[in-house]
């Protein structure tokens, strides 16, 4: 599993296909804002907090929901960085803020790769075996 | 002739890029016996943005600068600039606010106009290019605003669109690209200037 991470607007998706050009992906399933049922081809999950948001499920529960999806499979999450605003007054903003914050931090531990994307320019934060 | 130096900083709000943009440019033009020259995108719309700008305009005191106020229509600077001046333009996000909602009230803002913005962008590069012409060296100073919750108003989700795909074609622009993080740079890019 490999994690993109961003902020808004910064290429991320981009900076996606051109890496599955390079490696010749071709029969890849591209999900926005849903989490598509288990399977073998290739995975991108992109607008995991928008999915989060409409969410009922718990948080526990949408977590392992995500796993599911991801495992026993290539799969690519492309995570936007809603962290570093000012604190929202509406509670719901604050908790989708909350949420998203410790989901990533637990995607970013399972995910054997972690790459943050500035500006359309990579840096590896995580790789296993490096 | 040879193209100046381009460089890209963008830092959160006091976080020190003006600061390490300025004794950069001081410490290169004083080697080169070079002008320093600011270009001060921001504008005096209450009492806290006229003492930032005082506190901005003090900071750069020492050195000699010369200050020229573009809040829009940057392409204006071009003919001030001559040949071994270092350049300053402080900061981007400002200038794209500025350029975005001026005429907000009178319904004439350029982000309620079609392609209006989109001339603008080309305005731009071409203005950042004819300043690299004659200036060895050009360093852009923005903020980092993109990594918050996304906006509800369709405004605020234009300008960051915008900020964002500009950022982008400055940073692929840029010899060095940096990310400030409170006074430490952190090189994307790292050019052949300093």
């Amino acid at each position: 599993m490999h994690v993109i991470i961003g902020g808004a607007h910064n290429g991320k998706r981009e900076f996606v296909r051109k890496l599955l050009n390079e490696l010749n992906e071709e029969d890849i399933n591209w999900c926005e804002g849903e989490i598509p049922a288990p399977g073998n081809d290739t995975v991108v999950l992109a607008g995991l907090e928008n999915w989060l948001a409409q969410c009922e499920l718990s948080e526990e529960k949408a977590y392992d929901f995500i796993i599911k999806a991801v495992e026993k499979r290539p799969a690519i999450i492309i995570l936007t960085d809603i962290s570093r605003g000012i604190v929202p007054m509406d509670a719901n903003l604050r908790k989708l803020r909350d949420t998203c914050g410790r989901v990533y931090q637990r995607l970013f531990a399972e995910a054997s790769e972690v790459t943050k994307v500035w500006y359309g320019i990579p840096q590896t934060i995580k790789k296993r075996g490096e | 002739m040879v193209r100046g130096k381009l460089t890209f900083i963008s830092g959160g709000v006091r976080s020190g890029k003006s600061a390490f943009a300025e004794r950069q440019l001081v410490e290169i033009a004083e080697d080169c016996g070079g002008r320093l020259v600011y270009i001060a995108s921001g504008t005096r719309v209450d009492a806290e943005m006229k003492k930032r700008i005082e506190t901005h305009r003090r900071d750069r005191a020492e050195n000699n600068w010369l200050t020229i106020e573009k809040p829009v229509n940057l392409e204006e600077v071009v003919p001030f600039i001559r040949e071994n001046d270092f350049v300053l333009w402080d900061c981007l996000t400002t200038w794209l606010a500025n350029e975005l909602y001026t005429g907000w009230e009178t319904g004439t803002a350029c982000i309620a106009l079609p392609n209006c913005m989109e001339r603008k962008e080309t305005h731009l590069y071409n203005t950042i290019e004819a300043i690299l012409a004659k200036a060895p060296q050009l360093v852009i100073v923005s903020n980092e605003v993109l990594d918050d919750l996304p906006p509800q108003d369709a405004e605020t989700k234009t300008y960051r669109r915008w900020l964002g795909m500009i950022h982008q074609k400055l940073v692929a622009r840029a010899n060095t690209a940096i990310e400030m993080e409170y006074g430490m740079p952190m090189f994307w890019k790292k050019g052949d200037d300093r």
